[in-house]
């Protein structure tokens, strides 16, 4: 009854302040929307991943391969030896029809009864030669000249022509086929963007000569054990599982940094979420305090803040989930196209959505608020009522427990950065000791607010009345003004330190491109898609290209999926000419010259993420299946840097390659000219010897590739700058509530003030001074803050998800630009706020209580 | 001699919801300079309005409200700000002084608006805090004063820039008899030294009487009332 009256009196103080309810909403909103966008957004990708794998293998339990794919006799061979066993030859590359890039898999329409693909329902439904439900997938139709099956909802969505003819581009080169059908799945999202066609059609289409990738099998444990023991070494029976989840770690440390950009969002956001309902309850410090005179108990005073803290928070979570629910879908967008980028083609058809998620949310917007009112609550219920009213009081008391936060802050960011420092490979322990020196150092900010307005206050007097009661508000009302500087200040430090990070990240792999390009022109066959590797050149292309005019000397370069003890890595083998081994910076290396050891058997190099991620080290080895002998053994004899993967890169020599592989195509060549003033016209000498219509190449120059790389790599960063615009928003939010309330709350002041003489124009220069000092102060104090962040990030947080190591940069153009974005949205924040109290009613304001 | 403020035929009227509610009509009034005028009536009647008016806190509608010598009527708020800055010392019942600013600083508070510099300030706020028997405390938060001290330096704050008016709305109304006594002694003693104009609310039979004249808000109306005739028609 007592609560309702409470709760009663709550609403009728917010109905009176429209703008402090709906900014607490709005704060919490924001600050449990980003969370929840990151979160779907990470799920999606990754859900849609596993989906499209589950519904290509169906069945499958085992996979069949060798190390470069393997010969269609043993598809023959295993058929006759192991009658009765389901085994069907898969062959799967990308194909491109205008500018979408399609999944293409090859199988044979025969073989399939039992793989029962695409979830299509329950296997064996029907005859020998029927397929698993002929009606939704109606694979038979692959068996007319050239044709292929689309899903239905591709079809659809890129207006693709059923039962006509299409125009395919395969590596660059173009090929006809016929779409025959459109098919639809038990589970669409899994099976968009996917092309199916009968196996010896795809086989040509990918030039796969009388290769193909893997034969799926389903296997009882028995079976297992009799096709091992007949196994030559150079062929691998591998579970069905094992590719996914080498996929799935490939994008890993993807995931992570997106999840910790939104644990930083989270950060901020929990902390001006702090702000805002500490306000909200500071503001009706008086109001409390008379109903704590009429007789109302702390305890039900608790309760009832308590319970308005929760009747908003969870307004504002559930806001705030449909807005990251919203927002996830744009997310989802830059993500996969950075997944498309630089690890796999993905179509993510469906957003994830779980109840779970409403429930994190709800925990999260809630539980930060609650936990921030309460303090606030606490203090407000425990402060005996006449106290509550002595402002003075407050923050003399404030000002004595300054020092003790802040030397609590000092030891809280010690042992941040001591727990940063610790040799461990921990991610958790990276956030944690992020975690700790952002809140160490949100403890210390009003203490340095207070000193440093105290400092300077003399030479802002000398500036006139305006600045120096700007000024002495600050520090005379640090228990307001504190709070507010630390929640801006720490929500712009964290996009100074992602400034930074990006910026350093950006400045390395620009200085490494710069290296790692040695040959002046580079020459590749068209990809489908920028991740797919891309096909081979024809045989002659190396002797023809050193013959051209101009052409001092030529490397040859070949892309293969290798399989390690590590998993599958990528590996490059390379001819190398004179300058290649300029183009990697050799981090360790045991003998004195790595190159000369590389070019022994059974050697290679690793890059470094790989030798961060599973410690290995120039000296170990680590094995690798070969195409003639199975697994071997190669000693690393350097490691060198690469930004190129963050899954790892192994480097291997042409001749060594020869001895274990039988594959002598190569996909690129780096040539290198006699003088590179003249690029163009070599260029143009190389495309017309090199290239013809049926096999076109690309021929590029160092600097053009260079500015690929760069475009690549914004693009990758640009879900982070996405996040970090978000967080601005944020900040800006909660700086704008924390001001209005800090101003209305001094709203007697200010009308004391115009009845003393002060005009209007005088009033606003007050306000917009100090909020402008407020954040120049933030974006001052948020410098050190910013750039130990960035350190964290990229010293421990990448080198912890990614494996890249790199130099740390300070941006100095960063600087001032921090300064002015923090002091800009302060004032921009203050507008309204000095508005309103140069206009609100005097009398009103001085009128006797 | 120009009175320090004079109003003449001032009508205010507040909007509540649709109807109009006449507060004040046709009030004529003037305070000369060494003068104290008590305003009396009843709660509601609108004195504190009036005492606003002639500020410039609430703008006028009809009549004009002339202080020493300047119309109010014609000038905008800005201008209305500054004269009101220069010319008018507030003192009220409720104190008003600023809870964050010491008694210093509260006290300097017209001075500094008005942009004089803090050497010229020192010597007139120590003057002033002798004046009202609180030297040493200058460095003292108000809200933590008593209210007898609070009203001390509320009129140490209304006469440092030696306006030539006083406007005192209740000034003893937070006080007990003793304090409040005290208070007008000095806020009388002070107001004559500096020869300035004072017009003051009061609902004290007591204060009123040591004023030059009674003035009494009635229905919106004003008229002078003489000092014997208070008892009978105080029914406040
Ligand atoms: N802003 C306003 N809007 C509407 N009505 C108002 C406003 N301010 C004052 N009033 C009304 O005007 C009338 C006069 O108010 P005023 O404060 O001048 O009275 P007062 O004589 O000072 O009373 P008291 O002795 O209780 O202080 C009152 O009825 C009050 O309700
Ligand atoms: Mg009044």
């Amino acid at each position: 009854m007592l609560l309702r009256i409470l709760i009663k009196s709550s609403w009728q103080f917010y109905r009176h302040h429209p703008a402090q309810l709906l900014l607490s909403i709005l704060g919490i909103v924001l600050g449990v929307g980003i969370v929840t966008a990151v979160l779907i957004t990470n799920n999606s990708s990754q859900r849609a991943f596993a989906l499209s794998t589950e519904a290509l293998y169906g069945r499958t339990t085992h996979q069949l391969s060798g190390a470069n794919g393997l010969p269609q006799s043993v598809y023959v061979q295993l058929k006759e030896r192991f009658t009765g066993v389901p085994m069907a030859p898969i062959i799967s590359g990308h194909v491109a029809i205008d500018e979408n890039v399609y999944s293409l898999l090859g199988l044979d329409p025969f073989a399939e009864a039992q793989f029962n693909r695409l979830g299509s329902g329950p296997a064996a439904t029907k005859g020998t030669d029927s397929l698993p439900s002929a009606d939704s997938v109606p694979i038979k139709t692959l068996l007319q000249q050239d044709a292929l099956l689309v899903s239905q909802i591709s079809a659809e969505q890129h207006n693709l022509p059923v039962n006509d003819s299409v125009t395919l581009n395969v590596g660059g080169e173009e090929h006809n086929a016929y779409l025959a059908a459109t098919y639809t799945s038990a589970n669409p999202a899994a099976t968009t963007g996917l092309m199916i066609g009968d196996i010896a059609f795809v086989q040509s289409l990918l030039k796969r000569d009388d290769k193909i990738d893997r034969i799926d099998l389903i296997l009882n444990e028995q079976q297992v054990e009799a096709i091992r023991g007949e196994l030559p070494e150079t062929l691998q029976l591998t579970p069905a599982t094992s590719r996914t989840q080498t996929m799935q770690a490939m994008t890993r440390g993807f995931h992570i940094n997106l999840t910790a950009m939104s644990l930083l969002a989270l950060v901020v956001g929990a902390f001006l979420i702090h702000n805002t309902m500490t306000f909200a309850v500071v503001q009706r410090r008086e109001l409390f305090a008379i109903k704590r005179i009429t007789g109302i108990t702390s305890k039900t005073l608790l309760y009832s803040i308590l319970l308005e803290a929760v009747i908003i928070s969870t307004i504002g979570s559930l806001i705030g989930i449909a807005v990251g629910y919203a927002l996830s879908g744009a997310l989802v967008q830059l993500t996969t196209r950075t997944i498309n980028d630089l690890y796999f083609v993905l179509h993510v058809q469906q957003i994830w959505f779980s109840p779970w998620l409403i429930l994190g949310g709800l925990v999260l917007g809630i539980g930060s608020s609650v936990l921030a009112a309460s303090v606030a609550a606490f203090d407000a219920a425990s402060t005996s009522p006449v106290q509550t009213r002595q402002r003075s009081l407050i923050e003399e008391r404030t000002r004595s427990t300054l020092p003790i936060m802040a030397i609590g802050g000092f030891i809280i960011m010690i042992v941040g950065i001591a727990l940063s420092l610790l040799p461990v490979q921990s991610l958790l322990v990276g956030f944690a000791a992020l975690m700790l020196i952002i809140l160490g150092y949100g403890l210390l900010i009003p203490w340095m607010v207070y000193a440093l307005s105290r400092l300077l206050k003399p030479w802002l007097d000398k500036l006139g009345v305006s600045v120096s009661l700007a000024a002495g508000g600050i520090y005379r009302n640090i228990s307001r003004t504190g709070l507010a500087i630390a929640a801006l200040s720490i929500a712009v430090s964290a996009t100074f330190g992602v400034d930074v990070m990006i910026g350093s990240f950006r400045s390395t792999v620009d200085q490494w491109l710069r290296t790692t390009l040695q040959s002046d022109v580079y020459i590749t066959s068209p990809a489908a898609s920028s991740t797919q590797n891309a096909r081979l050149l024809a045989t002659d292309s190396l002797s023809l290209a050193i013959d051209t005019v101009g052409v001092k000397s030529v490397s040859s370069g070949r892309s293969i999926d290798a399989r390690t003890s590590v998993g599958n890595i990528d590996m490059l083998v390379i001819q190398p000419h004179e300058q290649s081994s300029l183009g990697f910076d050799l981090i360790t290396s045991d003998s004195k010259d790595p190159w000369l050891q590389w070019r022994q058997d059974q050697t290679l190099m690793v890059s470094e993420p790989l030798a961060t991620k599973h410690a290995v080290a120039a000296g170990d080895t680590i094995e690798v299946f070969t195409e003639t002998r199975g697994f071997l053994p190669f000693e690393i004899a350097a490691v060198f840097r690469d930004y190129g993967s963050s899954h790892g890169k192994i480097l291997m020599d042409r001749q060594v390659f020869d001895q274990h592989w039988n594959e002598p195509g190569i996909s690129s060549l780096g040539v290198l000219l006699d003088n590179t003033d003249d690029d163009q016209s070599v260029i143009a000498a190389l495309s017309a010897r090199l290239s013809s219509s049926e096999r076109p190449l690309v021929i590029q120059s160092n600097t053009a590739i260079h500015a690929q790389s760069l475009v690549v790599f914004d693009r990758t960063f640009e879900v982070t700058r996405v996040l970090r615009w978000l967080t601005v928003g944020v900040a800006f939010v909660g700086i704008f509530s924390a001001l209005l309330a800090l101003h209305l709350e001094r709203a007697r002041e200010f009308a004391i003030l115009r009845a003393s003489g002060a005009t209007r124009r005088r009033i606003m220069g007050v306000v917009m001074t100090q909020t402008a000092l407020m954040g120049l102060m933030a974006g001052a104090l948020a410098l050190p803050l910013g750039w130990l962040m960035s350190e964290i990030l990229i010293k421990v947080i990448n080198v912890r998800s990614f494996g890249w190591s790199m130099q740390s940069m300070m941006p100095i153009g960063a600087i001032p630009e921090t300064l002015f974005m923090a002091t800009l949205s302060a004032i921009l924040a203050g507008l309204y706020p000095a508005y309103r109290l140069s206009r609100s009613a005097i009398a009103a304001q001085l009128r006797d209580d | 001699m120009t009175p320090a403020i004079r109003t003449t035929g001032l009508s205010h009227a507040y909007m509540s919801g649709q109807a109009k509610t006449t507060i004040l009509h046709d009030v004529s009034m003037e305070v000369a300079p060494g003068q104290t005028v008590a305003l009396i009536g009843r709660s509601g009647s609108g004195k504190s309005t009036l005492l606003n008016l002639i500020s410039g806190l609430e703008p006028i509608g009809t009549g004009d409200v002339v202080l020493n010598g300047e119309s109010m009527k014609s000038l905008n708020d800005h201008q209305r700000t500054l004269l009101r800055g220069r010319q008018i010392g507030f003192i009220y019942q409720s104190f008003n002084l600023i809870p964050t600013l010491s008694v210093a600083d509260n006290i300097a508070l017209p001075l500094a608006l008005a942009g004089s510099k803090a050497a010229q300030q020192n010597h007139r706020i120590a003057e002033l805090l002798t004046a009202v028997g609180l030297e040493g405390r200058n460095r003292d938060y108000p809200d933590r004063l008593s209210g007898g001290e609070q009203q001390r330096v509320a009129i140490a704050r209304a006469l440092i820039h030696k306006p030539a008016l006083i406007l005192a709305d209740e000034p003893t109304g937070n006080l007990d008899a003793n304090s409040g006594r005290q208070v007008m002694q000095l806020l009388n003693d002070l107001v004559s030294q500096q020869n300035s104009a004072m017009l003051l609310v009061t609902h004290s039979m007591e204060v009123a009487r040591g004023a030059d004249h009674i003035l009494m808000l009635e229905s919106g109306g004003i008229r002078r009332v003489e000092p014997d005739t208070l008892t009978q028609s105080a029914a406040w």
